[in-house]
């Protein structure tokens, strides 16, 4: 069943560049406050925003941004979407506050209010004391925050930001986080976060779309991932490891990645922790150490890119 | 959201109509372009011929003026169809100039700092982009061209009395209607080169190269089969050509002014073309 209200729908979207297909018949519903493009590179990640800011045509299928088919309304769509590109953009010569309000007026705000939200958005992104240096100037990383108070200027609902962390130190790049973190609190835009760094990832998002050679690998919510696997433990022992394994299988528990020393345990629903140490003490096993073992984002992704398309 | 409170807030004030917003490009551009003094002092420089016609013009009726230079009237251009023509030739030079100064760093500047996703994101489209530009050079080149050149016609009219207007009100069609073909023509010329070329400095080389060498091997066509059907390759003996016949100064030797009039619309076309191909977020390589 879909989710309410999705921010993002994909019907049957293929979108060719060229002869070469580059996205195959993407199917689903994405909701959320901060939803996290991953994929490896070539994977269509790019090319899927570029779609959904109708810069390419798609060749079959539809694809609707809160409810409004790119087809047909691309410049309303554009009005409610801040986009941050991943290669450096600007227009060379300009101040900050030039450029960020020119996005502004293009968005279409009036002069005058596009004057005071480009100085708003360049505090809030840190830039408030270098606003009148011309961009040619920046640092990298002011750059990229330039180019985020370009994207969130005009009070966007959705923004699509295309590897934003991108040639960050790691002070920038945790500073362009916890922006991003304090967007997605606010509860006023909803986040598209494209990037190929899980950890990025994993920290600000809370749905994850898996893209692979053009398909989609996986969609899922991180947290309802993650206690779907509450269940799992890793355990490392001394002894007879491989006779506790045994034993722990007689009983219903699914094991992976085992050795005679270090074991991943998927408990069955009748089985406790209690009758593992049980089974440990009658095998006179040592437990040297019993982790409860949540998926991270990297098992997520990895399992996607084994399994293929079709999901997890 | 205020400066201080440093909190992400929607925009939820008036919007300016979505018609208007081809105009942000414009507005913007001019802001940039007389930040620079050799710009506008060229502009500037733009406005001596007028003022010399408009003078000259005013000679022509005020004896005092003339007895104190002591100018007799014979000796004076008369303000004629020629009179006209030959300053809208001029005025057209001069706008040649300031579109090599102006023209080139309008789109390319754009396309070397990958600009274009910035605006085609936003609810712009590349029509208005294109729009957007060519009103720079447009409004530029009319403030050179045509507009001087009506007021001088105004200038005589109101001087020489209502009769020359009406029976002369074919000049001041043919001053608009050159000066348009000749601002269409550079502006769209200059836009694709600079759209092809994202080097200024290559770009002013590039528009010199497609609308004054063509000229020379028009000459040399010309001259080798004793025709006059190598102007077909000259922008600038296109435009000459129609303004003889705009002006009714034709010799005889131009060539028609329909197939002028084709190949000048072809020109436009290729330039909308290359613009059409080039003008886009990202470039697709096939």
């Amino acid at each position: 069943m879909p989710p309410m209200n999705p921010v993002i729908e994909l019907e049957g979207l293929t979108v060719s560049l060229g002869r070469r297909e580059i996205l195959h018949d993407l199917r689903v519903a994405l909701s959320g406050r901060a939803i996290g493009l991953l994929g490896p590179n070539g994977a269509g990640k790019t090319t899927l925003i570029h779609t959904l800011l109708g810069f390419h045509p798609p060749s079959r299928g539809h694809a609707r941004i809160f409810g409004e088919d790119i087809a047909t309304r691309a410049k309303q769509i554009r009005a409610r979407i801040g986009y941050m590109p991943e290669r450096d953009s600007f227009i060379a010569g300009m101040s900050a506050v030039h450029f960020v309000r020119l996005m502004a007026e293009l968005s279409g705000l009036p002069p005058e209010a596009a004057l005071e939200r480009a100085h708003e958005a360049l505090f809030f992104v840190g830039l408030g004391e270098a606003r009148y240096r011309t961009l040619d100037t920046y640092s990298l990383g002011m750059k990229q925050m330039a180019k985020l108070a370009q994207a969130i200027v005009h009070g966007p609902q959705l923004i699509i930001l295309d590897e934003p962390t991108n040639g960050l130190d790691p002070p920038a790049r945790q500073r362009m986080l916890d922006m991003i973190k304090r967007i997605r609190d606010g509860g006023h835009a909803k986040v598209l976060f494209s990037s190929h760094l899980l950890r990025d990832v994993e920290e600000c998002c809370e749905d994850v779309l898996i893209l692979k050679d053009g398909n989609i690998a996986a969609y899922c919510d991180l947290e309802k991932e993650r206690q779907s696997n509450v269940r799992a433990v890793e355990i490392e022992t001394r002894g007879d490891g491989l006779g506790f394994a045994e034993a722990a299988r007689a009983i219903g528990c699914a094991i992976d990645a085992a050795n005679d020393r270090r074991m991943r345990l998927i408990l069955a629903d009748s089985v406790s922790v209690a009758d593992l140490y049980k089974i440990a003490a009658d095998r006179g096993v040592q437990l040297r150490r019993l982790n409860y073992k949540r998926d991270s984002l990297e098992d997520i992704f990895l399992k996607a890119m084994e399994n293929g398309h079709g999901g997890l | 959201m205020a400066v201080y409170e440093h909190a992400y807030v929607p925009y939820e004030g008036a919007l300016a109509p979505s018609w208007s917003r081809w105009l942000v490009v414009p507005r913007n551009a001019f802001s940039e372009l007389f930040r620079s003094k050799l710009v506008t002092a060229y502009f500037a420089v733009c406005f001596v011929y007028p003022l010399v016609a408009m003078i000259l013009v005013y000679l022509h009726h005020n004896a005092n003026a003339l007895a104190i230079f002591a100018l007799p009237l014979g000796d004076l251009i008369p303000i004629d169809n020629r009179f006209f023509r030959v300053y809208l030739s001029v005025q057209c030079n001069f706008a040649f100039i300031l579109t090599m100064f102006v023209g080139p760093t309008l789109v390319s500047s754009d396309l070397a700092n990958n600009a274009l996703p910035l605006y085609l994101s936003r609810p712009f489209s590349r029509t208005e982009y294109v729009a957007g530009k060519v009103t720079v050079i447009a409004a530029l080149l009319s403030a050179v061209t045509w507009i001087p050149g009506l007021l001088i016609f105004v200038l005589q009219a109101y001087l020489e009395g209502w009769s020359w207007m009406v029976s002369n009100l074919w000049i001041a069609w043919a001053l608009f209607a050159g000066s348009v073909v000749w601002i269409v023509v550079l502006s769209l010329a200059v836009l694709a080169i600079s759209a092809l070329v994202r080097w200024a400095l290559i770009a002013r080389g590039a528009l010199f190269g497609a609308l004054i060498v063509p000229s020379a091997f028009a000459g040399i066509v010309n001259a080798a089969f004793g025709t006059t059907w190598g102007n077909l390759i000259s922008p600038v003996a296109l435009l000459s050509s129609l303004l003889a016949q705009l002006f009714r100064t034709s010799h005889g030797g131009e060539i028609p002014v329909v197939a002028a009039t084709i190949m000048l619309a072809a020109i436009c076309g290729l330039c909308l073309l290359i613009l059409a191909r080039k003008v886009r977020a990202y470039e697709v390589i096939r």
